[in-house]
């Protein structure tokens, strides 16, 4: 597999700084073979890092810094207390203890009821066929409003019933949620 | 057993023994036993003025950093994790106190990185080019100092300092990749500076003074 310049360039940066942990690839050092640029940069590469290893044993400019003395003071003088996380643990613990209850909670609550089913009737071909789905009740809740006639324009249009505008709403006025929207408009006039 | 396995497990025995004494002093210090911190700056204030005194050379300078550095480092052992090294998490506040310090050198028109060394040489008149008269590492400082902060940052790091890619993620926050992305792209930089450097100055790439114990060019020499 071949490798381009850039790529080569960047692997090279590193292997100049023994950053490679398998050194210098097959591909790479036939790729060094064939580009002469790529061969002068690793060249340069390696005097200028050399020049850098120039400054890496350059004494410290304190020897012996002796801080603590100095520290301890300033600890001392100021009133400095290690802080307590700024996070308190028992927030998380908390947290989790109240999803842990609802979800407990929420498996005790008593299977769908009767009423609590949403039927979605579907127009096929003239006649109508009804499914019968669990619904569970929402806050606000829903009520049922009386369905309103849609007057249908008379022509070839017609022959596809218009969806038949959805008879539930919230007593709040919320509108409800735009799934159980659309599941209702499947409904149509020809059905009632 | 082998040599080198023997090795490896001592030395790995040494770095949990490490740092279960490091958490065991932070652990006495949260509960306010300043002592056990005092043990700690002990263990880390060479190093941590060392770090410092690579991206500042003014030594009063660099041992307020350092003070200030332990000091918000004692304020906040609340939130260290004892399960890591001590000296990671140091370094991190150290260096970055020391960026926000030379930011703030930078915005108020003043020559930072060093630039305020007390061993600088003043430029002798009678001498063509002055910078041909400084010292090689000036001229390196120099070029260093050019290199944008970010990049710099992890090329003293890695190669001044000897931190592993690994520490100085853990440093600057980034992950390890990232570290290893800007390492490449700031050796890549200082090489390309080095090299405009020599040929301002006339010298042509590789005919410079050669360092003293730098590898001969060669492909996939390795020390």
């Amino acid at each position: 597999m071949k490798i381009h310049c850039g790529q080569a360039r960047d692997e090279l940066s590193l292997e100049v700084g023994q950053d490679l942990e398998a050194g210098l690839s097959p591909e790479l050092r036939c790729h060094l073979a064939e580009c002469p640029k790529c061969c002068r940069a690793w060249l340069e590469l390696q005097e200028a890092h050399g020049h850098l290893q120039h400054l890496k044993h350059d004494s410290p400019l304190v020897e012996s810094p002796g801080l603590w003395q100095d520290v301890e003071i300033a600890i001392q003088g100021r009133g400095l207390r290690p802080q307590q996380s700024s996070f308190p643990s028992w927030v998380l613990g908390v947290a989790v203890g109240m999803l842990f209850t609802i979800f407990v909670l929420d498996s005790f609550r008593s299977p769908v009821s009767d009423d609590e089913m949403l039927i979605i009737e579907m127009p096929v071909g003239s006649e109508s066929s009804a499914l019968e789905v669990p619904y569970r009740p929402q806050w606000p809740p829903l009520v049922l409003v009386e369905p309103v006639r849609v007057n249908r324009p008379r022509g070839p249009r017609a022959l596809t019933p218009p969806p038949r505008i959805q008879p539930w709403r919230r007593s709040s006025g919320i509108p409800i949620a735009r799934s159980s929207h659309k599941v209702l408009r499947a409904s149509t006039d020809a059905d009632f | 057993m082998t040599e080198a396995t023997k090795t490896f497990t001592v030395s790995q025995q040494d770095t949990e023994t490490s740092l279960l004494s490091e958490s065991r002093l932070v652990e006495e210090s949260r509960r306010g036993r300043t002592a056990a911190y005092g043990e700690l700056v002990r263990l880390y204030e060479r190093r941590l003025v060392r770090v410092i005194g690579r991206f500042i050379s003014d030594a009063w300078q660099v041992e307020d950093l350092a003070q200030e550095t332990f000091l918000r480092a004692y304020t906040r052992l609340g939130q260290f994790d004892t399960s890591r090294r001590f000296g990671p998490w140091l370094f991190r506040i150290g260096v970055n106190l020391t960026l926000d310090h030379l930011r703030k050198v930078k915005r108020r028109g003043r020559p930072a990185l060093f630039s305020e060394s007390p061993f600088e040489r003043s430029p002798d008149p009678s001498v063509e080019d002055p910078r041909r008269d400084l010292d090689l590492k000036q001229e390196v400082r120099e070029v260093l100092e050019s290199v944008p902060e970010k990049y710099r940052t992890v090329l003293v790091l890695r190669d001044l300092e000897n931190f592993s890619t690994a520490e100085i993620s853990g440093i600057l926050d980034r992950k390890e990749a990232t570290i290893r992305w800007r390492l490449a792209e700031a050796r890549q930089r200082f090489q390309k500076l080095w090299h405009k450097r020599l040929e301002q100055d006339g010298l042509a790439p590789g005919t410079g003074s050669s360092p003293v114990g730098s590898q001969p060019p060669g492909v996939g020499e390795r020390q």
